[in-house]
């Protein structure tokens, strides 16, 4: 075999004994006959290994750039910017104040693809852009000018950094809209994985959880037509007061008796609206409505939380806004509503398209891998993982024409949609309610539905509840913010169920109900 | 019986066809001894006018029974008054007045939830609406005419509906239409003043028993008019109404223009008298067209065309205005309902050129009281105006088959017996199948 020649080198004063001496590997080696000598293994493998500090780099500068320097009012700071760093292990990122510094983790940030970037630096494969995102202990403390100092194989930077001083929204709606938009050449899913299912995932939970706390801190309640009912709907409002115009009518049209109906708003500009129709439909068809204004969107989760927390019956139906009764089942629908209880059993519905095609009937739990792709990033598979994968929440039946008589009794299934939802409160209660750290809506039902099972007991489709779904009608969740946050729910629903979908995938499969 | 009348606005405050058949059937009920009251819903604004600090009803200034109402948050989609101080108001008045019947000429302004108010004002009542448009069908402001294309539509859908318009997704349609028939079923009885719409709202879903039809009357303002007099040439020709996009100005202009380039004019010409106004809610495209076909008439210099724009009538100029022609064009290029000029030009004995299509090819009956031709259709008007000019023994022959229209007392006359029907039914609600009245004139 040709051997390849190596480079010569030569370094004055190596201590042959010394090396061996402190290096057991290097003994192992040359006894294999893996290294000829000392010297040969030190060059081959210790001076990567850094056994000595033979290596002296002068600093070099690095080109980079800070271009966004946030903090929220809850002490969450985001950093964007670009570094010019190609081929080199992952820059050490640091915050320098007065008499303190704070070390970014690793995790605390990801690399993504920037085109403009690369057209001044150089074309290719190479994910200049850097996010760094992370919470101060102190909600005080950076929210002054720093020192922003990156130290890489490729040199270092520092540079002033004034923050702009924002509310935790803004911090999280960045953040979401970059998830949204973001490319990665290894793969966006892969530099994600790495960012959201870590310690950054969780302080991007605890960034919505506090949005959260202080949207529902300065909640709105008025009801009109109060009174005793033996059931409550649920439905939150955002973006839309179509809702509010249509369903109270439709349903009790349909010969529906609903009991309570209890609108959440989570868009407080659309408060005056909501109240006025509120208090005209419950005056012109005598019907308990109640309105939470909330003050800003907190999330489909955290709204119907608060809802229930507030509902005056026990029994509960959570009704998306582009949920509507189809007059054709609203017997059905009434009979449910007559029986006294709902038991142990988490409920959900027959929904349909039409009179005549269902557009689900319960959901199961899939997933789908992805694998990182080649790229001149230094990968490091601690950060990015070669491959992963992400759970998908599917329907059963989509769109397909409804037959009454597979439908004569209760059928299990793993996950029910949020779109409809019957329980008993208390029940809801011992799980905690939805869990909030699913951002803005996705995922939680899912999530509901698996913490239910596990629990408290069955989650059913109860062939009786049959409602049109206009999916995707009841709100105007329009901007990048909103994708990002479905995108980072996705990892943050496989974070937390993947395990238990590996070890119960014939359970929560389509196979099984 | 004590009836109270719902109109969208006034026929003081603006004319119109619909308001007019409210306020006309008002006055009749009261010169019959009936306990009347009108309430007129008007537009935002009118409140500034009209209206009084922090009311939402109020009487007409210098009138007796007859309000003003002024709803607020209108949402024009869903023909609704998202307003629950209006709607109380408006309720707590009909509670007061104890009406009989109840009758909505609209829901435009009126909003949707008045009718449910008015319901539960008064349990008992007979709750009757009138549709004078289609509204609730076509939410281009319902005339059932394509945006854009500006083409006839035939029948409304989901789907259809999304192409005029294209931010409301097919959904949307939906639940708009069931709201809408869900507030409308408060209602006893529905009446139409043509076979056409009510044939156009059974369709769209609302229960044919409920469906009736029964013509529009109106005072006989020509008692002292000459029915038979006309021009020497009859050769004058006049069109009355708004002058806006779909009443078909530019057709007659179409026809002439064929006429004078053809040079195929009658010697002794033809006179075109335009009664119309409201121009100004014409679109600017059909204004720019109208007057690029006045241009080249203009510019034709036949000589033989005299085209006269007199603008806007009030009522008592009608007889004076009607005087100066000898034949009337409706040239209507949308589904004209019932076509109240129509009606007009027959009380002064005028026979009418209409455009065929439906409420006015239903009444206009050729060589009985009028002519004919395909909506749209330019060169079958020119044909037609060519035929009928200077022909002295067709227009005579028309003139003394012309019936008198209905009047306002008749129109009454046939509502109050739809009423009295529904007071005596015991179970409210009297199976009557979709029906026209015995003995109407159209």
């Amino acid at each position: 075999m040709l051997e390849v020649p190596l480079l010569p080198v030569a370094i004055r004063n190596f201590d042959e004994s010394r090396y061996l001496e402190s290096n057991p590997n290097a003994r192992t080696a040359l006894t294999s006959g893996e290294a000829v000598s000392a010297l040969d293994h030190y060059l081959r493998f210790g001076i990567d290994e850094n056994k000595h500090s033979t290596i002296r780099r002068e600093t070099g500068a690095v080109a980079c750039s800070v271009e966004r320097y946030l903090v929220s009012e809850s002490g969450f700071c985001l950093i964007i910017g670009w570094l010019a760093d190609e081929g080199c292990e992952t820059p050490r990122m640091k915050l320098i104040g007065g008499e303190f510094t704070i070390d970014l983790p690793r995790t605390a940030s990801f690399r993504q693809a920037r085109k403009d970037v690369e057209q001044h630096v150089r074309d290719g494969a190479y994910d200049y852009g850097f996010v760094a995102f992370g919470q101060s202990p102190s909600k005080t403390l950076l929210k002054q000018s720093l020192l922003f100092q990156v130290a890489s194989l490729a040199g270092t930077f520092q540079t002033k950094v004034t923050p702009e001083i924002v509310s935790d929204k803004r911090v999280l709606n960045t953040l979401l809209q970059i998830i949204a938009t973001c490319e990665s050449h290894s793969g966006k899913q892969a530099a994600l994985n790495g960012f959201l299912c870590g310690a950054s995932g969780q302080a991007l939970i605890q960034l919505f959880r506090s949005h959260v706390a202080s949207a529902v801190s300065s909640s709105y309640v008025e009801r009109f037509r109060p009174r005793k009912v033996s059931s409550s709907f649920v439905t939150v409002l955002f973006g839309s007061t179509e809702p509010i115009k249509l369903q109270p009518l439709l349903f009790r049209a349909a010969g529906i008796d609903f009991g309570e109906w209890i609108y959440v708003c989570n868009s407080p500009e659309d408060a005056d609206e909501v109240l006025r129709y509120a208090r005209l439909m419950s005056d012109l068809y005598d019907v308990m409505i109640t309105v939470i204004v909330l003050g800003d969107n907190a999330g489909f989760g955290a709204a119907n939380n608060v809802a229930i927390d507030h509902a005056a019956s026990n029994r509960i139906f959570i009704i998306n806004p582009d949920v509507y009764a189809v007059p054709a089942y609203a017997r059905q629908m009434q009979q449910v509503l007559a029986e006294a209880k709902l038991g142990k059993t988490l409920w959900g519905g027959l929904l349909f398209y039409d009179d005549h095609n269902l557009m689900h009937s319960g959901m199961f739990i899939d997933n789908d891998s992805f694998v990182r792709r080649n790229s001149l990033n230094r990968t490091d598979d601690s950060l990015l993982a070669p491959s992963g994968r992400l759970l998908r929440v599917e329907h059963f039946d989509k769109g397909v024409p409804f037959s009454e008589r597979e439908w004569q009794k209760p059928k299990a299934v793993p996950a029910i949609t949020g779109a409809v939802m019957g329980f008993e409160k208390p029940m809801f209660e011992k799980l905690g309610g939805f869990s909030t750290r699913y951002i803005y809506g996705h995922y939680e039902d899912a999530d509901l539905s698996l913490r239910w099972s596990a629990s408290n007991g069955p989650v059913c489709i109860h062939p009786q509840i049959r409602l049109v779904h206009l999916e995707g009608q009841g709100s105007r969740a329009r901007g990048e913010e909103y994708r990002g946050a479905s995108m980072a729910n996705r990892y943050f629903f496989t974070a937390e169920h993947g395990d238990y979908f590996d070890k119960h995938l014939a359970k929560t499969g389509r196979g099984t109900p | 019986m004590k009836v109270i009348y719902v109109s969208y606005l006034h026929p003081s405050v603006a004319p119109g066809g619909a308001q007019q058949v409210a306020f006309e059937m008002f006055q009749a009920s009261l010169k019959q001894g009936h306990d009347a009251y009108f309430i007129a819903a008007l537009e935002a604004n009118h409140d500034q006018i009209y209206g009084k600090p922090g009311a939402p009803i109020v009487p007409v200034q210098g009138e007796e029974r007859q309000y003003f109402y002024f709803p607020q948050y209108y949402d024009f989609l869903h023909l609704s008054v998202g307003d629950w101080r209006s709607i109380q108001f408006f309720r707590e008045l009909i509670e007061r007045i104890k009406p009989d019947v109840i009758h909505f000429h609209h829901y435009h302004r009126v909003g949707v939830e008045s009718i449910r108010a008015a319901r539960i004002a008064a349990p008992d009542a007979v709750i009757c609406f009138t549709f004078h448009e289609m509204m609730a069908i076509c939410m281009a402001d319902g005339q059932m005419v394509k945006r854009g294309s500006r083409d006839l539509c035939r029948s409304s859908s989901p789907v259809s509906c999304n192409k005029c318009f294209p931010d409301l997704r097919p959904e949307f349609v939906t639940l708009r239409s069931a709201r809408l028939k869900t507030a409308l079923a408060e209602c006893d009885v529905f009446v139409f003043p043509s076979e056409f719409i009510a044939d156009r709202y059974v369709e769209w879903g609302l229960p044919e028993e409920k469906c009736v039809v029964i013509p529009n009357g109106q005072t006989n303002l020509g008692t002292a008019f000459d029915r038979s007099h006309h021009s020497r040439q009859v050769n004058r020709f006049g069109f009355f109404g708004q002058f806006i996009d779909n009443k078909g100005v530019d057709v007659i202009l179409e026809a002439l223009l064929l006429l004078a380039r053809e040079q195929r004019l009658p010697a002794a010409g033809i006179v075109v008298e335009i009664n119309g106004g409201n121009k100004h809610y014409a679109s600017g495209p059909y204004l720019d067209k109208i007057n690029q076909q006045v241009e080249e008439l203009r510019s034709s210099k036949s000589g033989k065309i005299t085209l006269r724009e007199n603008g806007a009538y009030a009522r008592d100029q009608l007889a004076e205005r009607m005087a100066s022609v000898d034949w009337v064009i409706v040239p209507s290029t949308w589904w004209e309902i019932f076509g109240l000029v129509v009606s007009e030009a027959w009380m002064f004995g005028r026979p009418v050129i209409a455009s065929s299509i439906a409420g006015l090819k239903e009444r206009v009956i050729p060589q009985k009281n009028g002519f004919t031709f395909p909506p749209r259709d330019g060169r079958s008007l020119a044909e037609l105006l060519l035929k009928l000019v200077g022909n002295e023994q067709q227009w005579i022959a028309t003139n003394r088959s012309i019936e008198q229209p209905w009047t306002e007392d008749e129109m009454l006359d046939a509502h109050l017996s739809l009423w009295k029907e529904y007071s005596l039914s015991t179970s409210g609600h009297a199976a009557y199948g979709h029906r026209q009245v015995q003995g109407a004139r159209l």
